[in-house]
């Protein structure tokens, strides 16, 4: 059984429509990566998925409940978490109170959640009283997973995760994705880091003009010729 | 987008805003000499523009937009305060004046809870019927501030058909000032004398606000609603995803502006010992010089800024007539425009 | 006969609130630009053209007023032309506190020039209030001249100062109509929609801006010249806050912003309503009442028609940021 399943989405921003009919599905605990090129609309597609945009056509389910239209911080205590592309932690907030944010919606477990995360991200229980404002790219955008990890979702989704980080920068990112989903969390990463994402993916979409393009296996899109014309840079 | 040539820039830089802070403070060190009295009281007056500045950054820096009638919901205080001392607390038996040291009585006391009450009421319910179905709508930001501006105009009406529109003056008795009288030595030899009159009430004053301050302090950084209100201040499209309720926020945020605003303006009115319907609207210079000194949106910033406003506020009438006090407010706001737009705490994209 | 000097005394003074909504819808209608202290402009225009053309008066009377000039006898220019040199030295006047104010605020964020107009509009009701010697204090300045006042018997003078209004303000309207379909108006209204993309088209926003603000206060500047020579008197409690800013604010939202024609409907309608009230019984007649309705209509036509009675078509909620 799936645990999300997108099927036909049809939105937009106003009287713009972007998508046109995108559908996906992500198992349990698998990783799955989305790429296409810029302003192809999977910011937007993951807007969605997460209730900050309303389809016009088309729904979202979530663990077999339909969420179209549903409250985020229900979502949340469902177990869907979400790490946008840029804007992604409060930066005049120390370390610590950005992972406090991340449990506002249910705090029963905070101290034991926060102690997991320092555990999964050392470098931030190192600085956990400095303002996260002050934080290198790297680590903010570990901030970032730690925050939205808080309240041990069963689906991350990931924006551009490894946006604007340098190649070491962003193979740590891909290092601690992958304990991340080590842990039984389902992955939804959209990337422009292909390769990379792919590598460590169970299966890709691609996604163009709005439209479902192409999906399939990791392997399989990896080896794609058209794949590797079009994002891989030829070969 | 803000650039002021590269000399003013780099010199901003340079100095960072504790070295601004630290600058004024300087200065006001040198003033206190010239003027020693007037730096005290400038002090105490300028915490309660602090207070009325502090809700408005806050509601800027949640809702992003200039909160025009600010004022008047100190006026509504005001006049709510003034209400209870002379028209249902005589009538339930409440009544004194000379409490202490003060020229109010203890009922004033009893009478600030019961007015933040009303007033948080008030604008929870103008925030319900109007600025949510306007943000709900989407509507922009100086529009908002319009209407903002159109209910600072109706509520004065609404004063000035209840209680008139001259002044009022506060039932109260006859206090002393402190006199503190000192002299300080100087290495030169000779000694450099100090004569420091303070009324009574602006202690009051001060005190008031010490505490006010502590405790948005401990509720800013110390509670959940508190933190997730900075957080919001932040971001709020993040807040949101994040699962804050930044509905609940924005109420929060309602609720301590109107407080806040509510005791400033009865406290002003006490300090004066009279009230008067353009009272708060005649502060509102002040207020937002103290929030653009001090950085839109920063809580201490508007604070550092409402105490230097106050004390310039009334240095200057060493030199120029008492009635330019709001224009002085405003000259010091065109120059921290010029010279540092983002003020001595805000944000550099600001 | 008397309708028609009453209508024409209404005339007068709805004409000058059209002139002062004219120049807010260059700020606001067309710019954006959310300027709350028209009041200011107002007051600098009026005290302009009353202290360049009204002589001192005997000085055991005001001892301590020293200004206060004699254009008519100074300019030697004929019918009075000098009339229209103190509409041009209002104007000028209220331009330049425009631009030095603007100059520091415009960069800014947007709201940033509301307090500032409101900031300028107080102050420089203090200067004219304190400066003693500049324009007499809170007594004002009174037997500022008539225009063309030789030629009309003291109660023709306002059918025949109606006329005047009426004449500049049909001038102020085609000269602001025409600035405003010109390609410069074109891109004041790309700023109002969208000011980064009209940044990113190559403009130099801060200049448009500054542009609009100038000449929106400079016609705000001659509507209080207008004021002065149509009255007579001012005093600092002529530019109070609610009759020389709010009710403006009121005239042209309820005509409708970006609309030249909307604003002038504004203010003879608002004007109408507001000066019809002076007839009703005393019970219900309270000046309070009108303050407060002023500001519910402000809210009220905001929330429910934000366009007004002829606005230009437009999306209110473009978001500012
Ligand atoms: N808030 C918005 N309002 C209006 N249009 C938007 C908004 N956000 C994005 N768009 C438009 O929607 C389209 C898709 O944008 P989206 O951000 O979903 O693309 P993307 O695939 O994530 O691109 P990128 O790889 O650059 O992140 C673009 O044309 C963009 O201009
Ligand atoms: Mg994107």
């Amino acid at each position: 059984m799936s645990i999300l399943r997108v099927d036909g989405i049809f939105a937009g921003y106003g009287e713009t429509e972007i998508l046109h009919g995108v559908s996906l599905h992500v198992e349990p605990g698998e990783a799955v990566t989305m790429f296409g090129p810029n302003g192809s609309g999977k910011s937007t597609l993951m807007k969605t998925i997460f209730g900050l945009l309303t389809p016009r056509e088309g729904s979202v389910v979530f663990e077999n409940t339909d969420i179209t239209g549903m409250q985020t911080d229900r979502l949340i205590r469902m177990g869907m978490s979400y790490v946008p592309q840029v804007g992604n932690i409060f930066p005049s907030l120390t370390i610590e109170e950005n992972l406090e944010m991340g449990a506002f919606a249910d705090d029963t477990e905070m101290p034991a959640q926060v102690a997991e995360m320092y555990r999964m991200f050392p470098d931030l229980r190192r600085s956990r009283r400095q303002r996260a404002g002050s934080l290198s790219g790297g680590q903010r955008q570990m901030l970032a997973f730690a925050r939205a990890l808080m309240l041990k979702p069963s689906l991350l989704l990931l924006d551009e995760p490894s946006a604007g980080l340098s190649p070491i920068m962003a193979q740590l990112i891909f290092d601690r994705l992958r304990v991340i989903r080590g842990t039984g969390v389902a992955l939804l990463i959209v990337e422009h880091n292909i390769r990379t994402a792919l590598a460590m993916s169970d299966r890709g979409y691609v996604l163009a003009d709005g439209e479902n393009r192409l999906d399939g296996s990791a392997a399989g899109l990896l080896d794609n010729p058209d794949i590797g014309r079009l994002y891989l840079g030829g070969k | 987008m803000i650039g002021q040539g590269i000399g003013v820039r780099a010199r901003s830089a340079a100095l960072g805003e504790w070295g601004w802070a630290g600058a004024l403070a300087l200065l006001c060190v040198v003033v206190f000499v010239a003027a020693p009295s007037k730096v005290v009281n400038g002090i105490l007056l300028g915490s309660m523009i602090a207070l009325g500045a502090i809700g408005i950054t806050l509601i800027y820096s949640i809702l992003r937009f200039a909160h025009i009638a600010h004022g008047d919901y100190m006026t509504l205080g005001a006049y709510i305060s003034f209400f209870l001392l002379t028209v249902v607390f005589p009538a339930i038996g409440i009544v004194g004046t000379g409490f202490g040291p003060f020229t109010f009585g203890y009922p004033l006391l009893i009478a600030l809870p019961i007015t933040v009450v009303v007033c948080c009421a008030f604008a929870l319910a103008i925030d319900n019927s109007v600025y949510q179905r306007l943000r709900e709508r989407g509507t922009g930001l100086i529009t908002i501030a319009m209407v903002s501006l159109g209910i600072a105009i109706a509520l004065r009406g609404a004063i000035q058909m209840l209680w008139g529109t001259g002044p009022i003056r506060l039932p109260r008795e006859t206090r002393s000032f402190y006199h503190i009288d000192f002299e300080i030595a100087l290495p030169t030899g000779g000694a450099l004398p100090f004569d420091i009159r303070v009324p009574p009430d602006n202690i009051f004053l001060g005190l008031t606000a010490v505490v006010l301050v502590g405790a948005l302090y401990l509720f800013l950084n110390r509670t959940r609603t508190g933190k997730a209100m900075r957080a919001t201040a932040d971001n709020i499209d993040l807040a949101r995803i994040t699962g804050i309720d930044t509905t609940r926020i924005v109420h929060w945020t309602w609720a301590i502006a109107a407080a806040y605003a509510a005791i400033a303006g009865t406290l002003i009115a006490v300090a004066r010992a009279q009230l008067h319907p353009n009272a708060g609207w005649a502060t509102l210079i002040p207020m937002f010089a103290a929030v653009l000194l001090g950085g839109i949106g920063k809580p201490w910033g508007a604070l550092v800024g409402g105490l230097l406003i106050g004390v310039s506020m009334e240095v200057s009438t060493e030199w120029v007539s008492p009635a330019y006090k709001p224009a002085v407010s405003f000259a010091i706001m065109l120059v921290v425009l010029l010279v540092r737009p983002r003020g001595l705490f805000g944000d550099r994209d600001a | 006969m008397d309708i028609i000097y009453f209508l024409a005394g209404f005339g007068i003074l709805a004409g000058i609130y059209g002139v002062f909504t004219l120049g807010l819808n260059v700020h606001w209608g067309y710019t954006g630009l959310f300027n709350i202290g028209v009041a200011g402009f107002f007051a600098l225009g009026a005290y302009t053209a009353a202290l360049l053309t009204t002589a001192p008066p005997s000085p055991e009377l005001f001892e301590d007023f020293v200004f206060g000039g004699n254009l008519a006898n100074t300019l030697q220019l004929g019918i009075d032309l000098w009339f229209f040199v103190a509409l041009a030295c209002a104007a000028i006047v209220s331009g330049v506190v425009a631009l030095v104010v603007g100059a520091i605020t415009l960069r800014l964020r947007d709201d940033y020039l509301a307090i500032s107009t409101l900031g300028i509009a107080e102050s420089v009701r203090l200067m004219f209030l304190n400066e003693k010697w500049l324009a007499n204090g809170s007594r004002g300045l009174s037997d500022i001249p008539k225009f063309l006042g030789d030629f009309v018997t003291p109660k023709q003078y306002d059918l025949l100062y109606f006329a005047v209004v009426i004449i500049v303000l049909a001038a102020l309207y085609f000269v602001i109509q025409r600035a405003i379909n010109s390609p410069w108006g074109r891109v004041l209204r790309a700023i109002r929609e969208d000011e980064e993309a009209t940044a990113a088209a190559g403009k130099n926003v801060f200049r448009f801006k500054l542009q609009a603000f100038i000449l929106g206060a400079a016609v705000m500047g001659i509507g209080g010249a207008l004021y002065a020579h149509g009255f007579r008197y001012v005093d600092p409690m002529v530019f109070d806050p609610l009759l020389a800013t709010f009710i403006v604010w009121v005239m042209l939202m309820v005509g409708g912003s970006g609309n030249n024609l909307g604003a002038l409907m504004g203010a003879f309608i608002v004007w109408g309503i507001w000066s019809g009230t002076q007839f009703l019984p005393p019970e219900i007649n309270n000046p309070n009442l009108r303050f407060f309705l002023i500001g519910f209509l402000l809210v009220l036509v905001i929330m429910l028609r934000p366009n007004g009675m002829i606005g230009e078509r437009r999306r209110v909620s473009e978001g500012g940021t």
